[in-house]
């Protein structure tokens, strides 16, 4: 591509703002893996969009996108860390680096997002609730408390065991398709 | 370190309330042991994967005909999410990405944007009689209508804008599925866009904006829950027989925004603005507001709208060579 020929330019912004799209479930997965409360890790998600739609020239294409564009996500979580958002981003940026250079690739994650999906469906109606509540409503436990009349620790207790119970659910469906 | 103690520092991290101890303790126990930080690393990816899954599957059981229906004692949560609301995110998030990058560029600092209201949205601070209001999906420009409102005075509400306030009394069912139970109370307007289409110039980006002031003027810290939402949507066509399709209509939908809010109780007044592109081939936009107690129980009383407003905003269209600047 000629990067000088407006036309293919904006052609090959639009691909990469195409390509944004197929993976921003998955890349809002991995912000939410950094900055923990869901509307701080949306508007981070999105500057990380216009970051992307500006540097677009820089991802060739037939190579890998998602990767490409976690490594943005990781530079723009560490500019709010330097920059003192600490409510945003409540780590050092230099523990931030120490994680980022030991984390697994996070390849693969739309994948892991639909078998946990399928896992929410098999929960319980009541377990399913509260996960819906915390992770959906983003309800803090002290809130669905209050709504569903329980004790805060006991809400606590149970989404721990929900989570580990989905963690086991994860690993059953990975060995059933390695089974197969 | 105690691992219970590790448990509670990325509990708190995940809730948002790592306080200056707990994060100058967490940030000293990931620097010294792999194991935490390999520890963190998975908690914290769960975390991900868990609202992500949460989300699809809300949107998937909001696109549902049929909401199943179970005892109310396990059920609420489910069953509140109104459907509508979610398809118009999901048809949002589809195919707004150009209407969110054209935003962004709105909000550059470096260009001026230009902002006009849009006079056809008709009776926006409800000032006209009650008989201004349609009951159900209206069927014709410039007009409010939908489920049970009423029109109230200054007297039981100070009103954001001029004298009177909107209120929403009831919900009631969509006539396409009168089974299906009513979980918000909603009313729309139908504006017709195609003077607005005329007056756009061709290097001209433009994006609308819907605003609408609600109130939950209940006792502080009030249960339910109440979430008060703002749609816009666009549409090509005549939009005639939109009263007898909508909201299976709503995939149809050219470009689309949300936004909400949701209160306890002496809220005060809060703005709420939905935004979208101005698609070039628009010829009408339905503006949707609504208020939607989060338990199923009959609606609140003394939740309240007023003054609505829909804003045209135009900017030169951004120039394509932005690859190259640094940040």
């Amino acid at each position: 591509m000629n990067p000088f020929d407006p036309a293919n330019e904006a052609t090959h912004t639009l691909k990469v703002q195409q390509q944004f799209m197929l993976h921003q479930r998955s890349l809002l997965a991995y912000v939410l893996s950094m900055v923990p409360n869901p509307e701080d890790a949306q508007d981070l998600l999105q500057d990380v969009f216009l970051i992307v739609s500006q540097k677009a020239n820089t991802w060739a294409e037939g190579t890998n996108f998602f990767a490409w564009a976690c490594a943005i996500v990781r530079y723009e979580v560490l500019h709010y860390a330097r920059a003192g958002k600490k409510r945003v981003v409540p780590l050092d940026g230099n523990i931030l680096e120490l994680l980022h250079s030991e984390e697994t690739h996070p390849s693969n994650l739309d994948n892991q997002i639909d078998r946990l999906t399928e896992c929410l469906r098999r929960l319980s109606p009541r377990s399913r609730e509260l996960i819906m509540l915390r992770y959906h409503a983003s309800q803090l436990p002290e809130a669905i408390a209050t709504e569903i009349k329980r004790s805060v620790n006991s809400v606590r207790v149970t989404l721990t065991r929900i989570k580990q119970t989905l963690r086991e659910c994860i690993e059953q469906s990975i060995a059933a398709e390695e089974h197969t | 370190m105690n691992i219970n103690r590790l448990h509670e520092l990325i509990e708190a991290w995940s809730e948002g309330n790592l306080s200056e101890d707990q994060s100058l303790e967490l940030n000293t126990v990931l620097r010294d042991s792999q194991d935490a930080r390999a520890l963190f690393n998975e908690a914290t990816r769960m975390h991900g994967l868990l609202h992500t899954a949460a989300d699809t599957l809300a949107m998937e059981t909001a696109a549902q005909t049929n909401i199943s229906r179970v005892s109310p004692e396990v059920s609420f949560f489910q069953t509140a999410i109104a459907w509508q609301n979610w398809l118009g995110l999901f048809v949002g998030l589809s195919i707004g990405i150009v209407g969110v990058s054209a935003v962004w560029a709105f909000a550059t600092p470096a260009w001026i944007a230009v902002s006009r209201p849009i006079a056809n949205l008709s009776n926006p601070s409800f000032e006209a009689s009650a008989d201004s209001i349609q009951h159900g999906f209206p069927e014709r420009f410039g007009r409010w209508g939908g489920d049970t409102v009423e029109i109230t005075p200054s007297s039981i509400a100070e009103p954001k804008h001029q004298s009177n306030v909107l209120r929403f009394v009831t919900a009631l069912s969509d006539p396409l599925r009168p089974s299906k139970q009513a979980l918000a109370c909603d009313l729309f307007q139908l504006v017709d866009l195609r003077e607005l289409r005329l007056q756009r110039q061709a290097e001209q980006e433009m994006s609308i904006e819907l605003t609408a002031s609600f109130l939950d003027d209940r006792a502080n810290n009030s249960q339910p829950s109440v979430t008060f939402f703002c749609q816009l949507y666009l549409f090509r066509g005549e939009g005639l027989d939109m009263h007898q399709r909508w909201p299976e209509v709503i995939s149809e939908a050219i470009s689309s925004g949300s936004a909400e809010t949701t209160t306890l109780g002496k809220s005060g007044w809060r703005d709420v603005t939905a935004r979208c592109h101005f698609s070039s081939d628009a010829d009408f936009a339905v503006i949707h507001v609504a208020a939607r107690p989060n338990l199923r129980v009959p609606m609140p009383d003394r939740l309240f709208i007023d003054h609505v407003r829909l804003i045209a905003k135009t900017q030169p269209v951004l120039p394509i060579r932005l690859a190259n600047e640094s940040r």
